[in-house]
């Protein structure tokens, strides 16, 4: 039990004492629901992106999906757009088309069947969201979906957006002096 | 002794790459950096189990992206002192995944472990699931490029399990061609063709596999078709074959999905390199998740057809399906097939409104291959106390009847019943951890011969059970880290994720996961 407990002290103090080693997000192409390459690099150019890794046959997935299909209603206009990359393998795949078309929903679904984009960010189950700003930079992400976590994301968007206002604010001074 | 040198020098090696990583991150030669960590530990209470070295496990995952221009470097640390699941090895396995990939818009080659998927994973399906420790992943050179509405896609590498024996090499190709949309059919559609050569390998003879796909998407639905044979080199008159076809259609507030499969695949194990659609669904109750309706997966001829409707702010799911054997492959079942079908039918009824109250209902019916019949239900209720915390509270129940006994009075066999139930309660802060309370009981008992009287659900539907109770807290730390603290009584069954399923070993004791984002 000792060995253990020093093994896993030691790891626990590295990965917890360690601040986040990410900053810009990795690029990556993926195919919509019509078979159309869209990458992240494409997307960015029209502003901020709040990316969810999700499954037909994962629930508290399906739970999020409404909620982050609202705040994508309320911050369209400021340019935000939410990408939902499913990553459910060819076993379940043929559900995912049918569930989005039949839901409505107004934001672009992506297909990730190996779950390769999904780990490139770093997620290990579903749901897994990532937000990230206009300048490719990772400012927020998270795992999994309890009752109330769109509020933290809505959050992290707001001040994602009031912080780029600031930024343009202090940039116009700095153009008026 | 030995172990904690190891212990020592793992988390001394993690903190080198880390520490390396923090200096190549300062922007001064990758783009971006990414990656997780996993630290998984399970404890058995000695007293419940004789095979308790079995139970116990200890594992670490250390995976890192690095990306540079048109350039991405993996590398994953991969630590077992023993695995969970798949082959209970000791030891450090270094860097068990390693690739450099090379990506412009219309090409991409990778060189390293990679996987691959080719119609519907029917012509070719390799993948990893690191949540069930499954992995039939591949060593070696893969390309796929794309010139207006040509896509060709080829590899060529070796064959990896989860316990990193080699099984076999593999070489081929893929070409595929999307017809752009037309007004004349209302969509687009997308021929395909694939080879692929096996070379011998230690469960089969080398073999050829041909493949073709098509699929037709139009405003309102979809049809998909994938067709797959195998032929052997040394057994000339040995074939395999799988068919799959998907149709969808969809409208505002309605889905149908209808799928049919009709496989003929080789009697052992899984087929090399090939992970089919199912076309039954994984789950949607506990008590039903946890023994899935099982197929003839050598021989099965099935279909799916699952509905969903929404109305008066309800959602309606309901799915029935069917498995059977066959003896011959035909696309379409015949008279002269001799088939042994197994239906299944779930369906739930959901009440969510944004940000409110959530009640949901799901009741099913399923056989299984072993003979079990079951059918049940479950209720669901999820109450905001405000905005951040939740409490669930769920109940499901299940009647189960199997044959027991052959009567030579009755000509028939008697029949046995028992009952499965299963509560939840959790408690949720979002963003802080959630607290959440099991318990599971089932008064199943082996039926030996005469102790059940004949006739169906009149025995041990309210006898005494067993029973299995389970404390599970789960926490956020910083945003970037979960702890998963697992302490009771785990009943075992099949443990699925994505379609893909494995047996978990009944288990007392504590469990604990602590996953990191970088």
């Amino acid at each position: 039990m000792k060995r253990i407990s020093v093994f896993l002290i030691l790891t626990l103090i590295i990965l917890t004492s360690m601040p986040a080693i990410a900053g810009n997000a990795p690029d990556f192409t993926l195919k919509d629901l019509k078979g159309k390459k869209v990458s992240l690099s494409s997307l960015l150019k029209d502003g901020p992106i709040l990316i969810d890794f999700w499954a037909t046959w994962c629930k508290s997935c399906l739970h999020e999906l409404p909620l982050l299909d609202q705040i994508g209603d309320k911050y369209r206009s400021q340019g935000l757009q939410i990408v939902a990359i499913s990553t459910d393998s060819p076993k379940t795949a043929a559900k995912v088309r049918p569930f989005v078309k039949s839901t409505g929903y107004d934001f672009i679904v992506l297909l990730d069947s190996k779950q390769e984009v999904r780990r490139l960010f770093g997620g290990t189950s579903t749901p897994y969201t990532v937000l990230i700003s206009q300048e490719g930079e990772i400012v927020y992400s998270h795992l999994g979906y309890v009752p109330g976590d769109e509020l933290k994301i809505e959050a992290k968007i707001s001040d994602l957006f009031a912080s780029k206002t600031g930024d343009s604010s202090e940039s116009k001074v700095e153009h008026g002096e | 002794m030995m172990t904690l040198k190891l212990s020592k020098s793992i988390a001394i090696g993690l903190l080198s790459i880390v520490m390396l990583l923090h200096l190549i991150s300062d922007d001064l030669y990758a783009q971006s950096l990414t990656g997780q960590n996993e630290i998984r530990y399970g404890r058995p209470g000695k007293k419940e189990f004789n095979s308790y070295d079995y139970l116990y496990y200890m594992e670490n995952y250390l995976q890192l992206y690095a990306t540079y221009e048109e350039f991405t470097l993996h590398v994953r640390q991969r630590y077992l002192m023993p695995s969970e699941f798949g082959e209970r090895r000791d030891g450090l396995d270094a860097f068990d995944k390693i690739f450099v990939e090379y990506k412009t818009d219309h090409l991409r080659v990778k060189g390293g472990d990679f996987y691959t998927e080719w119609g519907r994973g029917l012509l070719m399906g390799s993948l990893e699931s690191l949540e069930l420790n499954f992995d039939s992943g591949l060593e070696g050179i893969m390309a796929e490029a794309d010139y207006n509405n040509v896509e060709i896609a080829v590899f060529r590498g070796i064959e990896v399990d989860t316990s990193s024996a080699i099984l076999e090499s593999a070489a081929g190709g893929m070409l595929s061609y999307n017809f752009p949309y037309s007004r004349f059919i209302a969509g687009n559609v997308k021929l395909g063709g694939s080879a692929i050569h096996f070379d011998e390998g230690n469960r089969h003879a080398a073999f050829d596999r041909r493949g073709v796909e098509a699929q037709y998407l139009y405003d309102f639905g979809s049809v998909y078709v994938s067709y797959s044979t195998d032929s052997y080199n040394e057994l000339a008159e040995t074939y395999f074959h799988g068919y799959y076809s998907a149709f969808e259609f969809f409208g505002r507030d309605w889905s149908l999905l209808i799928d049919y499969k009709n496989y003929r695949f080789p009697p052992f194990q899984l087929p090399a390199l090939q992970f089919p659609p199912q076309a039954f669904p994984t789950s949607i109750m506990y008590l039903f998740s946890r023994e899935q309706p099982e197929t003839h997966y050598q021989n099965d001829v099935g279909v799916q057809a699952e509905l969903t409707y929404r109305f008066n702010g309800w959602d309606y799911n309901l799915n029935v399906n069917q498995s059977s054997y066959q003896d011959k492959i035909r696309i379409l079942p015949s008279r002269q097939t001799r088939l042994h079908p197994f239906w299944s039918t779930f369906g739930t009824a959901e009440y969510a409104p944004l940000g409110k109250d959530r009640l949901l209902f799901q009741a099913g019916y399923m056989e299984t291959t072993a003979r079990n019949y079951r059918y049940g239900g479950g209720i669901l209720y999820e109450w905001r106390i405000d905005s951040e915390l939740t409490l669930t509270s769920e109940a499901q129940s299940v009647w189960v009847e199997t044959p027991s006994t052959w009567s030579e009075e009755e000509e028939s066999y008697l029949w046995a019943g028992y009952r499965e139930d299963y509560i939840l309660i959790a408690l949720t802060k979002s963003h802080f951890g959630t607290i959440t309370g099991t318990l599971a009981r089932s008064n199943y008992e082996w039926a030996t011969e005469g102790t059940f009287p004949k006739g169906r659900l009149k025995h041990k539907i309210f006898g005494r059970g067993q029973y299995w109770p389970a404390i599970l807290l789960t926490a956020d730390f910083m945003e970037r880290h979960q702890l998963r603290l697992f302490y009771g009584y785990e009943r075992g069954g099949l443990g699925c994720a994505g379609g893909l399923c494995r047996l978990i070993q009944p288990f007392r004791g504590v469990k604990a996961t602590f996953t990191s984002q970088f």
